[in-house]
């Protein structure tokens, strides 16, 4: 009998080839796709899983709010002081705690007076290991990072420092004057998880470089991030509960310490402390300061929809393809009810056919799979692997895709036309065919729906992304180039200024500690000094240090006074200029009535000598904030803005004045605007991935059609030729033929309008300022379903239309 | 060997009864070679069908070796199909995509016959037909005469003890349809129960009894 059915599948995939060529080639397409985004998600759901405490480690995290209660930061790193102080005040609820700081361009020099530049540098306290596990290779991991000045290395970082072979008791120099001891080397850490470090030192080797007080004072330098291990018995609500008591306690301990009078609000009302699950943070956490990329869920989602979709656009075909076929099963299934089938051996019969076509292009699948995998990974910037049989998770998933498009792309013959009475399907096999042509195009329908809500998905993507590109910021950020530069040359930078600015090409150059593209992480506590309410004002005012020659090298606009200037001594630590959010928030407006105005910043008293236009600092996820800009004369960012024409002319200029100024460091730079454009790297990926996924449903979609005109051309042809012998043009013939998809398409744009409008509008929230959606994508959308779906059926529809009439009616 | 009583069959439209088959009473003995005549949309087929079992009454009783076929579920009416009855349409309804010998087989592997006396049955029928030549041959590649005559074997392959066949020889010009009747009747020679549906006297007249119907009515039996 298995062979009797094997025998009829591969005769009606050899009949029918046209047939059979869309159903397994857009399977196959489709399949590959949802085994490439199956890969995706499996790895963006494997973040930190691997790690054997993972649901019991939690990340602590630090918010702020504005007296008016909405949270104007929340941060992923916080203070050093917090955790010694946790552990101490509740050992019952904390079996460890660590702290780990991230340093990023670190000069490393070896005996051999040879340096090179690591780009992550991290430390941890000694108990790092024993939270998060790691493979050593060499070394011991109890005692690795106990000793100040002694570092474990990936395996990686170890041959490149050291080549092969062990290096524990070897030495390099770090920043080129410490030297640092290697005590162990880990494995590489695996791609998937959420922060990657080259090399980790040990925690005490901070302590004499910011000093002993620092780690149990500060509560200002935000810049630690830190992982908790709960005991087994302790569920993270326990700890979140004592964090506001716990803040309270010693934030008010520690503004008496300092001499200073207490705020009116409690300390635990304007900062709090959150506990992130380990294994959330990768896909859920999108706080400032963040200490890698993370994914997003949202992401996740979308792609497995996506993946859905296709091969949901696959299946459709199949099934309507077989409903197209189905006067003709019609009478076979009736006659082999007739020769004593039941119906479930006809449902065997069916849905092992569809199961034939479906192994097959899942055959082809894992091929294709084999073949993109390498381009789909650099495209993606990940190291995904396909293991048909060594991964359980992919094998099974590959077993129930199996089963799952069977069943829904058999679905139709099996369950459908077995069912009929073999008088039925034997007697009236024309009226079960045209039964279906409901079912099609409702069919259809879906599936053009699903193409053009991808297309205008794509077309908002990428009018978005150009929009970010494009809006104007509120400054110039063409022509831009920045220079890393650090404490080293803070006594050097009004030569080094002078030398570079001697190039003609160069038309300004400007020392900041942020540039635009920056987060604005960094406030300090702002009071009102004058006017009806003298205090602190009551939302977090971020500031930006600058140099004299900021505003005019990024061209931002002022609206009131005046910027600082060297002319005026006091300007240094005196002179404030406010943007004109500031001034709104502040109730200084008009932003004339703010200057003049005295104000308080941290520990500088002065004046608001002028206000600047509102711009976009950071990228536009963010809402513009209240910023403050003074003077400080520390150098971290090295911005220089080039006039002439002659731009690599001019960087070879500043790379041979950079190696005299910094001779350790490769002369590293960046394009302003590249660095924008990096802002929005995810959305342009998104946009990519979409375009690609969107071009490959509507391929399928448009293979569908191809079969579904064919069909209805060899259906037609009969009528057609009737038509022709009563006089029809064949003009007439392809207006009714494209009359009947046509009204297809429009009522499918009538679905997908609002479903994409709905959807991109979700996806827009997430930026603080979009472009919106305009129409010209939804009508381009359409009329570009339209024209594909013209053009796949136009053939199908001449040929008909010219056939000669007699040959039409002849057919029968 | 078959008693129809009170058999009808109405279609409702709306609140209209279209009755194709009114008060059908009808006993057919074993051996009997039945023609059924009668205009078009008289529910000659109708009547075949529903003694074929593939279309139920609307109303009445239908009796098979005195079991009741109108009390009887899909599984047992399928095993009917396989054990009891044989199928002669006039479209011959062969399945294109299987050739001769497989459409041969088809009813026995739905009776579940073992492989060795699969075969023997096939090439017993194939001889007695004398289609040995034709078997790897598709339906499409013969003629029309031919396909009824692989449509004949194929009904009786798994020796039914009735055969209906709805115009046998509609399709077919008189040669071979005389050559299928001939068939027909020589099955009957060997004891098998014949109805046939069919408009020409001629092909009646090789039948014992013929049944007129007219509008869903019975006229006449002779």
């Amino acid at each position: 009998m298995l062979r009797n059915y094997l025998k009829i599948a591969l005769r009606n995939l050899n009949k029918y080839k046209t047939y059979s060529l869309i159903n397994i080639l857009g399977l196959s397409l489709g399949i590959t796709c949802t085994i490439l985004i199956l890969l995706f998600v499996k790895d963006e759901l494997s973040y930190d899983e691997h790690f054997e405490n993972k649901d019991r480690i939690y990340r602590i995290t630090r918010e702020w709010k504005n007296t008016s209660g909405e949270s104007s930061l929340h941060l992923a790193r916080i203070a050093p002081p917090i955790a010694p102080l946790l552990k101490n005040d509740y050992p019952d609820l904390i079996e460890q705690i660590t702290r780990v700081r991230a340093d990023y361009n670190t000069l490393i020099k070896f005996d051999d007076n040879s340096s090179l530049v690591e780009d992550d540098f991290f430390w941890a306290e000694e108990n790092f290991f024993e939270i998060f596990d790691h493979k050593f290779i060499y070394g011991d991991p109890a005692n690795s990072l106990s000793e100040p000045n002694t570092a474990v290395l990936t395996e990686s970082t170890s041959k490149k420092y050291f080549g092969d072979g062990d290096p524990v008791g070897k030495t390099f120099m770090y920043e080129g004057e410490t030297p640092v001891k290697v005590t162990g080397v880990i494995e590489d850490l695996p791609s998937n998880t959420h922060f990657h470090f080259s090399a980790l030192g040990s925690f005490k080797s901070l302590i004499p470089v910011f000093g002993k007080e620092f780690f149990t004072t500060n509560w200002g330098r935000n810049n630690y991030l830190t992982y908790v291990l709960l005991p087994e018995n302790v569920n993270p609500e326990q700890l979140l509960q004592k964090f506001p008591p716990f803040l309270d306690k010693h934030l008010t301990a520690r503004v008496l310490a300092l001499g200073r009078e207490l705020p009116e609000r409690k300390p635990s009302e304007g900062t709090m402390l959150h506990l992130q699950k380990l294994t959330d943070i990768h896909l859920h956490s999108h706080l400032s300061s963040e200490v890698g990329t993370n994914g997003d869920i949202v992401n996740i989602y979308l792609f497995t929809g996506i993946a859905v979709f296709t091969l949901l656009i696959a299946c459709i075909n199949f099934m309507n393809l077989a409903t197209a076929r189905s006067a003709k099963r019609a009478r076979e299934i009736g006659m082999r009810k007739v020769l004593g089938a039941v119906r479930k051996q006809l449902v065997y019969q069916f849905l092992g056919e569809s199961f034939f076509i479906t192994i097959v292009s899942l055959l082809i699948s894992l091929l294709a799979v084999e073949a993109a995998l390498k381009p789909f990974n650099s495209f993606i910037d990940k190291d995904l692997s396909f293991s048909f049989i060594g991964d359980p998770v992919i094998f099974f998933g590959l077993i129930s895709l199996l089963v799952i498009v069977t069943l829904v792309a058999g679905s139709y013959p099996a369950f459908l036309l077995s069912g009929f009475k073999p008088t039925r399907a034997l007697k009236s096999s024309d009226k079960i065919a045209s039964g279906t042509s409901s079912l099609r195009k409702f069919l259809v329908v879906s599936q053009f729906t699903i193409s053009t809500c991808l297309i205008i998905c794509v077309g908002i993507v990428s009018e978005q992304i150009d929009f970010m590109k494009n809006k104007d910021l509120g400054f110039t950020k063409e022509r831009i180039v920045l220079l890393p530069a650090s404490g080293s040359m803070t006594s050097d930078i009004n030569a080094f200024k002078s030398r570079v600015m001697q190039n003609p090409n160069v038309s300004n150059v400007s020392f900041s500690r942020l540039v635009p593209s920056n987060m604005l992480l960094n406030s300090w506590g702002a009071r009102r000094v004058d006017g009806d309410n003298p205090g602190p004002v009551g939302f977090r005012l971020a500031v930006v240090e600058i140099d004299y020659d900021f505003f005019e090298t990024y061209e931002m606009k002022l609206i009131a006074g005046r910027v600082q200037s060297q002319e005026f001594a006091t300007d240094s630590a005196e002179a404030f200029v406010i943007n004109e959010e500031a001034a709104r928030r502040l109730e200084w407006w008009p932003p004339e009535e703010a200057v003049n105005r005295p104000l308080k910043y941290g520990n500088r008293e002065g004046r608001v000598v002028g206000v600047v236009a509102n711009n976009n600092f950071e990228s536009l996820h963010n809402k513009i904030s209240p910023q403050i800009y003074l003077i400080q004369h520390r150098v971290y960012n090295t911005s220089v803005k080039i006039a002439g024409t002659d731009i690599a002319g001019t960087l070879d200029y500043l790379k041979n004045i950079w190696q005299e100024y910094r001779p350790d460091y490769p002369f590293e730079y960046e394009f302003l605007d590249d660095r924008f454009d990096q802002l929005y790297k995810n959305e342009a990926k998104l946009g990519e991935v979409f375009s690609i996924f969107a071009i490959l449903a509507v391929i399928i979609a448009s293979l569908g059609l191809l079969g579904l005109a064919s069909y209805t051309a060899e259906q037609k042809t009969k009528e057609i030729g009737i038509r022709k012998t009563l006089g029809a043009s064949i003009s007439s013939i392809l207006f009714q033929f494209g009359n009947e998809f046509s009204r297809l398409i429009i009522i499918a744009n009538i679905i997908a309008w609002p479903l994409a409008y709905i959807g991109m509008n979700y996806w827009l929230q997430t930026f603080a300022y979009s472009g919106g959606q305009s129409v010209i994508v939804f009508l381009l959308a359409g009329l570009l379903v339209a024209v594909i779906c013209i053009l796949t059926i136009s053939y199908q529809a001449i040929k008909a239309a010219v056939i000669n009439p007699i040959n039409a009616i002849r057919y029968e | 060997m078959i008693e129809l009583r009170n058999i009808e069959k109405y279609y409702k439209n709306k609140f209209v009864k279209t009755y194709v088959l009114r008060n059908i009473n009808l006993k057919i003995n074993e051996g009997e070679f039945i023609s059924i005549m009668g205009p078009s949309g008289a529910g000659k087929s109708t009547l075949l069908y529903i003694l074929g079992m593939l279309d139920t009454p609307s109303g009445g009783e239908y009796y098979f070796d005195e079991q009741p076929v109108h009390k009887m579920s899909e599984r047992q009416l399928s095993e009917m199909h396989k054990s009891a009855i044989g199928f002669v349409f006039q479209q011959y309804h062969l399945i294109d995509e299987l050739t001769v010998y497989e459409n041969l087989e088809t009813p026995l592997l739905y009776q579940k016959v073992k492989g060795n006396e699969r075969k023997g049955m096939v090439a017993e029928i194939l001889d007695k037909f004398n289609i040995v030549a034709k078997k790897d041959l598709f339906p499409n590649q013969l003629s029309g005469g031919q396909q009824q005559l692989v449509a004949v074997a194929r009904a009786i392959i798994s020796r039914p003890k009735l055969i209906l066949a709805d115009e046998p020889t509609g399709n077919l010009h008189s040669d071979q349809g005389k050559e299928i009747m001939d068939l027909l009747k020589a099955l009957n020679d060997e004891g098998t129960t014949i109805i046939q549906v069919t408009h020409s006297e001629i092909n009646a007249k090789y039948g014992n009894r013929i049944i007129n119907l007219a509008d869903g009515w019975i006229e006449e039996t002779n």
